[in-house]
């Protein structure tokens, strides 16, 4: 693999934000540590992202290296001192790491990088309430981070704390209204709560989702079972019923076509997936004239 | 008017010597200007202020995605009567005064802006009026009217001479402007050696954070906010994406009294 | 064996998220004696959000039925928690546990104890869990595996065989990839 292969691979990685840690070390090792000067100024970039590869995987001393040659290049730099408190929690020694948190906040008290990793040290710790506190404080001052509003959802629901995740997820649908990925995971958290209020809520999410990504399964997924949950269970009349029995049976249609289109004939003998479906279909569908 | 033909010293001495001075200083004042500038220091409580509008803003623009109580939960948040965030902004937040007079932070920013643009310019417009006076730099290749003469002909007091002959002063500024896109080649966007945008800084008034603005966004926000009222966007989406048709009931009639 | 060896790889996949899958034993309702649970495959699940309940459903849907064409039946479930150190059994795999434990009365639940693995690891990684009246127990230690799968397992992890696993949130994000994993069958099959 040429040097400007593993250039472009580790520029990928960083742009998919994607946390393959033994990936990234195995690019530097073998390739770009010989052709270093020949990346230019992106060698700091590049050293950055191995840095945080290396803590991934637990190799301190190639963390080190890197660190000490960013320090020596950019000393004083926020984001160095950001590094160090990364290693310094990697190794476990949380007091030092927060000791680097608190001079970056004294100097800048805006700078959400310290903050946030305040919080993830209290993840580290396991001491999931103390994180949502903090994180709900760092989120009544910074209310559009979204990352962090994201974040702030799953400890919720780590916690099961349904209601709390949904209001998350609200923060997010609104930043993004067209990302389908949103109103999916809504859809399914006001499922899980369960009621037919949230059930019907769940069902308009997972059509809206399916509406902005037809190829979206667990929307298909989502809807089918909504839809049937509440055709057989929550319905308050025949006219309601019916109309969701229609759209289950609309998303099961969708999903058998693409199992078909998708898997191979061994594949749906042996799951017996379209069985399923259409069995499902069948259960909605007792008594209508088809 | 009838060709005239330039000394070909003047090409050597003075046509080239302006472009290369203007490069120079160009590239001399965005450096001094990188030495000389501040870190600007954002607060807290503007970092958390402008979240909070931009929030306020969102809801306002993509409410209609989330469920009904959700967005009055949120909007009662921001502009309730007594402890909404924006209802409470509006009236406590002081406005600053920022006149530039009694801000020494200001004061200075203003100072070196001065100093690292205009001065130069000055000066050596001066300086090149001085040295090169009395003769004509160089020719237009457009045509121009007659009411630019006195403008670009300083020092050359011919009635009869056609308007696209300039002086070296004018060649200077019309360098100044020219010169603009090859500091974007060379050092990159946002250079400080390009004037134009100090100048259009200093038209456009006091800039993008400016003292009663505060009071006055939080205002406007207020009130937009208040008067926004909640469609749910949701409102039929099954029937849409299954193919079937929408039941007037869930579109035509929306609550009038939102 | 390839319930093991499966188990180990998926949780070796994504050592940043909490993982979960449910396990597949013979149906033993036809034999006699009810004393061992023999698990003879393992599906892993999701590995994005353990605790939100209609993608489980459908994902137990379709194994239910898939369990039903082969006479199997699932008798077990799987979690191993996000965090390196959190061994305890908690609230969704209690739900889980209990949910499986009304169709299939002897399932157990296995909590991964995250610090075990890796290819040197001479016990089995996980601890049992059972339902009693009074919640989930630890299970006395049985030997649940031989050292032959432990083995296989081990040589497994080092060639990183668990990149190729597929559970079934990869199924859902691309509905040609296959949860039963036929191809780790097969390498596990002509490691023995």
């Amino acid at each position: 693999m040429s040097w400007e292969d593993a250039r472009d691979a580790l520029r990928k990685i960083r742009e998919d934000q994607a946390r393959d840690g033994s990936r990234v070390i195995q690019l530097w090792k073998h390739i770009l540590a010989n052709y270093a000067h020949k990346l230019g100024d992106e060698v700091w970039t590049v050293q950055e992202q191995v840095t945080v590869a290396a803590l991934d995987c637990q190799n301190f001393d190639l963390a080190n290296e890197c660190i000490t040659s960013l320090n020596r290049k950019f000393p004083n730099s926020m984001r160095v001192l950001r590094l160090f408190g990364m290693y310094f929690e990697a190794i476990g020694r949380y007091e030092k790491a927060t000791e680097q948190y608190t001079k970056i906040l004294e100097e800048d008290p805006t700078n959400m990088f310290a903050r946030k990793r305040q919080i993830a040290i209290l993840k580290e710790k396991n001491d999931i309430p103390e994180a949502i506190e903090k994180l709900n404080k760092y989120l009544e001052m910074f209310m559009t981070d979204f990352d962090g509003w994201m974040e702030l959802c799953d400890l919720y629901l780590q916690l099961q704390d349904y209601t709390k995740a949904a209001f998350c997820l609200e923060e997010l649908i609104m930043s993004n209204p067209h990302n389908h990925l949103y109103h999916q995971k809504y859809a399914e958290v006001k499922y899980t709560q369960g009621g037919s209020e949230n059930l019907e809520l769940a069902r308009s999410y997972f059509a809206q989702a399916c509406k902005l990504n037809p190829n979206n399964m667990r929307a298909q997924f989502g809807l089918l079972l909504t839809a049937s949950n509440i055709a057989t269970g929550y319905s308050k009349n025949q006219k309601e019923k019916n109309s969701n029995s229609k759209y289950a049976v609309w998303a099961a249609e969708q999903i058998i076509d693409k199992y078909q289109s998708t898997q191979t004939e061994e594949q749906l003998q042996d799951t017996k997936v379209l069985e399923l479906i259409k069995k499902m279909q069948e259960n909605l569908v007792p008594s209508s004239d088809s | 008017m009838a060709e005239l033909l330039l000394d070909s010293d003047i090409r050597l001495w003075v046509f080239l010597p302006i472009v290369i001075i203007t490069f120079l200083v160009g590239i001399i004042r965005h450096y001094v200007t990188i030495l000389l500038s501040s870190d600007k220091k954002t607060e807290l409580e503007q970092v958390k202020d402008s979240h909070a509008l931009i929030r306020s803003r969102i809801l306002r623009e993509n409410g209609k995605f989330i469920p009904k109580h959700s967005f009055l939960t949120r909007k009662s948040f921001f502009n309730h009567e007594q402890n909404g965030y924006l209802t409470k902004a509006k009236t406590e937040r002081e406005a600053p005064v920022k006149n530039p007079m009694t801000d020494p932070s200001m004061m200075t920013d203003m100072l070196k802006g001065n100093v690292t643009n205009m001065l130069p310019m000055i000066v050596i417009g001066g300086w090149i009026n001085w040295a090169f006076s009395g003769f004509l730099t160089t020719k237009v290749p457009f045509p121009l009217t007659f009411r630019f003469k006195p403008m670009l002909q300083r020092g050359v007091e011919l009635i009869s001479l056609d308007a696209s002959w300039v002086s070296s002063a004018s060649w200077y500024f019309l360098n100044v402007f020219g010169l603009r896109s090859m500091y974007t080649l060379i050092l990159g966007q946002d250079n400080a050696a390009d004037q134009t945008k100090a100048m259009q800084e200093q038209f456009s008034g006091a800039g993008m954070a400016g003292p009663q603005d505060p009071q006055k966004a939080f205002k406007a926000e207020w009130e937009a906010l208040e008067i926004c009222n909640h469609q749910w966007a949701l409102q039929g989406v099954e029937e849409d994406v299954t193919g079937q048709i929408i039941p007037p009931e869930t579109i035509y009639i929306k609550d009038k009294f939102a | 064996m390839k319930a093991y060896s499966k188990l180990l790889l998926h949780a070796a996949k994504y050592p940043h998220c909490a993982v979960n899958g449910v396990l597949l034993a013979e149906d033993s309702k036809s034999s006699k004696e009810k004393k061992q649970i023999r698990f003879v495959d393992c599906i892993p699940l999701f590995h994005l959000s353990l605790s939100l309940a209609p993608m489980l459903e459908a994902a137990l849907l379709q194994i239910d039925s898939y369990c039903k064409s082969k006479g199997f039946v699932i008798g077990g479930y799987y979690q191993a928690n996000e965090h390196l150190s959190d061994n305890q059994i908690n609230n969704v795999a209690k739900h889980i546990g209990r949910k499986i434990q009304e169709y299939y009365p002897e399932a157990c639940v296995f909590m991964i104890d995250n610090n075990r693995i890796n290819p040197m690891s001479v016990n089995e990684v996980y601890r049992v869990y059972t339902l009693k009246e009074s919640g989930f127990k630890e299970a006395e230690k049985r030997q649940t595996v031989d050292e032959n799968t432990l083995q296989t397992a081990a040589v497994l992890l080092e060639k990183e065989q668990y990149r190729h696993i597929v559970d079934f949130d990869n199924h859902l994000d691309d509905v040609s990839k296959d949860w039963r994993n036929t191809k780790i069958n097969e390498i596990i099959e002509s490691c023995l």
